[in-house]
């Protein structure tokens, strides 16, 4: 491929993806345009851009050739952030896409301007050559338990031996009512049955609920002025002594 | 056993030591308490094929470029699957912060309340906010994708850098392999974090400036734009790398020192300055609050490592981790492993520096610096013995791995690859460096701290968070107020309860909150200091910052809680608080306002 062609094509990509990440609502497209738009073709671009005049001695080796690629894909997003972050919009996808075409471009158009006069250069990337089909399956094999160890290790498990908890809470009622909120959620592992015993100026409130893990439930009692607290205590069935307890001042209802 | 280990059996062996780390994990948030050995296993697995192949003789450049980016990313991946769900460890949720606050206002520097100094390098989070809204990922998947990236520059940077400083391909590719063996490389240096970015740049500019001085002195004109960038964008990521870049590049400007037959010109210092004014500028202008951060902890550092030396103070116990990290400690193996992997890097830095001494010839600044940064490594490994300084040492040694990298790739290793014949010379660089890697691990870490622990566990079908998730979730929903908090809990709360945080030791909380009785000073320091809500945590977990957030276990899952007295809660209800919530060892108090 002809060099000339290796920067209008990249060019081609750029605005490609971009228009992807402006116009395509879907994240896992939105993601297959990003990841060369953001963290190879700026790299790409300068890379040419930057050592497009020179002989072998001067140009970078193919391992920096990578490098380079990756860091000043980097180095883009980094000084973008701070470039973008001057503007009245700031960081948003239409300018982050924006940016990233126009350094693109830009960098593009220096290395076809500038090779002019230079030799054609070797390909960045290295070449998938003698690639056979048994090891292009292997490299599959090894790819797919790779991605499966990970997505395995993000499986949601039962935690036999964790402690569970019971959360007990008291707010002010929102709404017009004087009164309190009053929620539990039962991050148990196992069905829960509980009491709550509501006490507020010398009055007394009992309510019962049944919990399954991850269930919560909430009671709004109507409370009227008086000193003291409102007092929330929670039992477990079985249980005599206090699970949990919770307190709000009156005055600040 | 080089010829029959090819790249793609390789990768597939790597990828079972993938499949066992995931389950070792897996058992680990099942609190099923897998043996640590199996672990070690899956990591072992990871390291020995690509190392058994590197030692070859008949790669090509692409191939061993292919190993280095494998073996970088694998571990990586070891990393990602201890927090699937969330960033986690350590500084991740600070960084966290800044980038969901970039994705929510649309610009950087919002102030961060526990680590204020993170908002004032807003690299990793505007860099993180084009990823997540360009996607549309949250900023845990654009983190992820980004430090990825960052991962593979990273050991393509430092095999580009060890190549142009030694030359062999060979002893590049291994000697990358050896940086492994930094304590921080399996967790630290791929967490969610900014030294995780700068460090690839920092690289990346030191690789350039050795293939810079490689060319003639009439072509170097154009390495000048990628250098310039680089040192541009380190700054305003991380201080301490873009400081470390500034001595760096002042050191490849020393032109003499007859002694060490040194061969250089000295045209890295306008880089040098130009690094230097740029960091001066960012200091001044932006980020003046790193010399409050900076100061405390070198001042501790030079104080501590003067009371060990006099012997006013007594020395550090190895293997004991952070002074925060908590739970079991190492197993007796581990520990020699975490010995081993010390040994061998030193003694390989002193069997390299006896070659490199008598080597004939004139040697190029680069070559020089490596060396010098092996030879430093190991005093500041002597730092781990002092209190203050274990923080520093462990930092340092971030910088000063890659001249250990150098040297054991270059003379040790290369040198057994070279022993075609006797097998058993070839097996013992391979179990040599798998040993220096499994053990740097150990020495990094609290094996608390390595392995995945539950935030997030199944129960009859529903997700169930920890407690510390739970009560910042829950305090999402209460009146905008500053919020008093033990380490464990101030995380999450400044990450998903949206609220600015006091913890450690702003406004006293760590002592305040440890305390059994309410000191008459602490409320109105606290209302001066306008916190609205207090948070009391019995555990003694509570004040750790890396384990204190998981589902506690009971005594088959692991080991039992340990629990502050009763008085550290009730100290506030005898002051009249309102206590609004409790999860049993978890109370939020309110101390002013309507809750």
């Amino acid at each position: 491929m002809s060099t000339r062609r290796i920067d209008i094509l990249g060019s081609a990509l750029a605005l490609t993806c971009a228009c992807t990440i402006w116009l395509v609502p879907w994240v896992p497209v939105r993601f297959v345009a990003v990841v060369p738009l953001a963290l190879v073709l700026p790299g790409h671009a300068m890379v040419r851009a930057i050592f497009a005049q020179g002989n072998g001695e001067s140009q970078p080796t193919r391992s920096m050739q990578l490098a380079l690629v990756l860091a000043l894909s980097l180095v883009t997003l980094i000084l973008g952030s701070l470039l973008l972050d001057l503007m009245p919009g700031g960081l948003q996808r239409f300018s982050w896409a924006a940016l990233l075409v126009a350094v693109t471009i830009i960098a593009y158009g220096f290395s076809v301007r500038r090779r002019r006069l230079a030799a054609p250069d070797a390909s960045v990337l290295p070449r998938l050559t003698d690639l056979r089909i048994g090891s292009a399956l292997l490299m599959l094999l090894a790819l797919v338990i790779a991605v499966g160890a990970f997505l395995g290790s993000r499986l949601l498990l039962p935690a036999p031996n964790a402690t569970g908890y019971t959360q007990l809470w008291m707010l002010p009622a929102a709404g017009p009512v004087r009164g309190v909120e009053i929620g539990i959620e039962c991050d148990q592992l196992h069905l829960t049955r509980y009491r709550v015993m509501i006490r507020h100026g010398g009055r007394l409130r009992v309510w019962r609920v049944d919990l399954l893990p991850g269930r919560k439930a909430v009671l709004t009692v109507p409370v009227r002025a008086s000193r003291g607290y409102v007092t929330a205590t929670l039992y477990r069935q079985h249980f005599k002594r206090p699970y949990r307890q919770v307190r709000i001042a009156n005055s600040t209802l | 056993m080089t010829a029959r280990l090819r790249f793609p059996q390789v990768a597939v062996l790597v990828a079972f030591g993938l499949a066992i780390v995931s389950a070792v994990d897996c058992l680990s948030r099942a609190t099923l308490n897998p043996p640590p050995a199996l672990y070690w296993l899956g990591v072992g697995l990871i390291v020995a094929p690509v190392v058994v192949r590197m030692l070859g003789g008949d790669l090509s450049l692409g191939e061993r470029l292919a190993l280095v980016v494998t073996f970088g990313l694998a571990l990586y991946t070891v990393k990602l699957m201890r927090d699937p769900f969330a960033f986690t460890l350590a500084d991740e949720f600070p960084h966290a912060y800044n980038a969901q606050q970039a994705l929510i206002h649309h610009h950087l520097y919002t102030p961060n309340s526990f680590l204020p100094v993170t908002a004032d390098f807003p690299g990793l989070a505007g860099a993180t906010s084009a990823l997540a809204q360009m996607t549309g990922m949250s900023f845990f998947g654009a983190g992820t994708l980004l430090l990825a990236a960052a991962r593979v520059t990273f050991m393509l940077g430092l095999f580009t850098l060890l190549l142009a400083a030694g030359g062999s391909p060979k002893a590049a590719g291994l000697g990358t392999l050896v940086y492994a063996a930094d304590s921080n490389f399996l967790l630290w240096q791929a967490q969610y974090a900014y030294e995780s970015l700068a460090l690839p740049l920092f690289v990346v500019v030191l690789a350039c400036a050795a293939e810079r001085l490689r060319c003639p002195p009439g072509q170097r004109r154009s390495w000048a734009i990628p250098l310039a960038l680089m040192i541009a964008a380190l700054v305003p990521t991380h201080h301490m790398t873009s400081y470390a870049t500034i001595v760096l590049l002042l050191l490849l400007s020393i032109t003499r020192l007859p002694r060490l037959k040194l061969l250089n010109d000295g045209s890295t210092l306008p880089f040098a300055a130009l690094a230097l004014l740029l960091a001066a500028v960012w200091l001044v202008s932006v980020a003046s609050i790193t010399v409050g951060y900076i100061t405390p902890v070198v001042g501790q550092a030079i104080h501590s490592v003067y009371q060990t030396i006099t012997r006013e103070a007594p020395p550090r116990a190895l293997f004991s981790g952070a002074s925060n990290q908590s739970g079991p400690g190492n197993t007796l193996y581990e520990q020699a492993l975490g010995g081993l992997s010390v040994l061998l890097s030193v003694t390989a830095v002193c069997v390299s520096l006896m070659r490199a001494w008598s080597e004939a010839g004139r040697r190029d600044v680069v070559k020089i610096l490596l060396i010098a940064a092996s030879v430093l490594y190991i005093p500041v490994m002597g730092l781990r013995f002092v209190p203050a300084a274990w923080e520093t040492s462990v930092r340092l040694t971030d910088f000063l791995s890659i001249g250990v990298a150098f040297v054991v790739g270059w003379f040790p290793l290369e040198a057994f690859a070279r022993l075609t014949r006797p097998w058993f010379a070839r097996s013992t660089a391979v179990l040599a460096v798998v040993l220096m890697v499994v053990g740097g691990a150990v020495n990094g870490w609290s094996p608390a701290s390595r392995i995945a622990k539950p935030t997030r566990i199944l129960a009859a079908g529903r997700a169930l968070d920890s407690p510390s998730f739970a009560v910042a979730n829950w305090i999402s929903r209460l009146p905008r107020g500053r919020v008093v908090a033990p380490e464990a809990d101030a995380e999450p709360i400044l990450l998903f309860g949206g609220k600015p945080v006091a913890a450690g030791a702003t406004l006293a909380a760590d002592q305040v909150l440890q305390m059994n009785a309410l000191p008459t000073w602490a409320l109105p320091l606290w209302r001066r200091g306008h916190v609205r809500y207090v948070v009391v945590d019995r555990r003694t977990d509570a004040t750790s910052e890396t384990d204190g957030f998981y589902f506690g276990t009971d005594a088959a899952g692991g080991y039992l809680e340990p629990r502050l007295p009763q008085g550290v809660a009730s100290k506030f209800g005898r002051a009249h608080l309102s206590r609004v919530y409790t999860s049993g060892n978890i109370s939020v108090y309110v101390l002013s306002g309507r809750p």
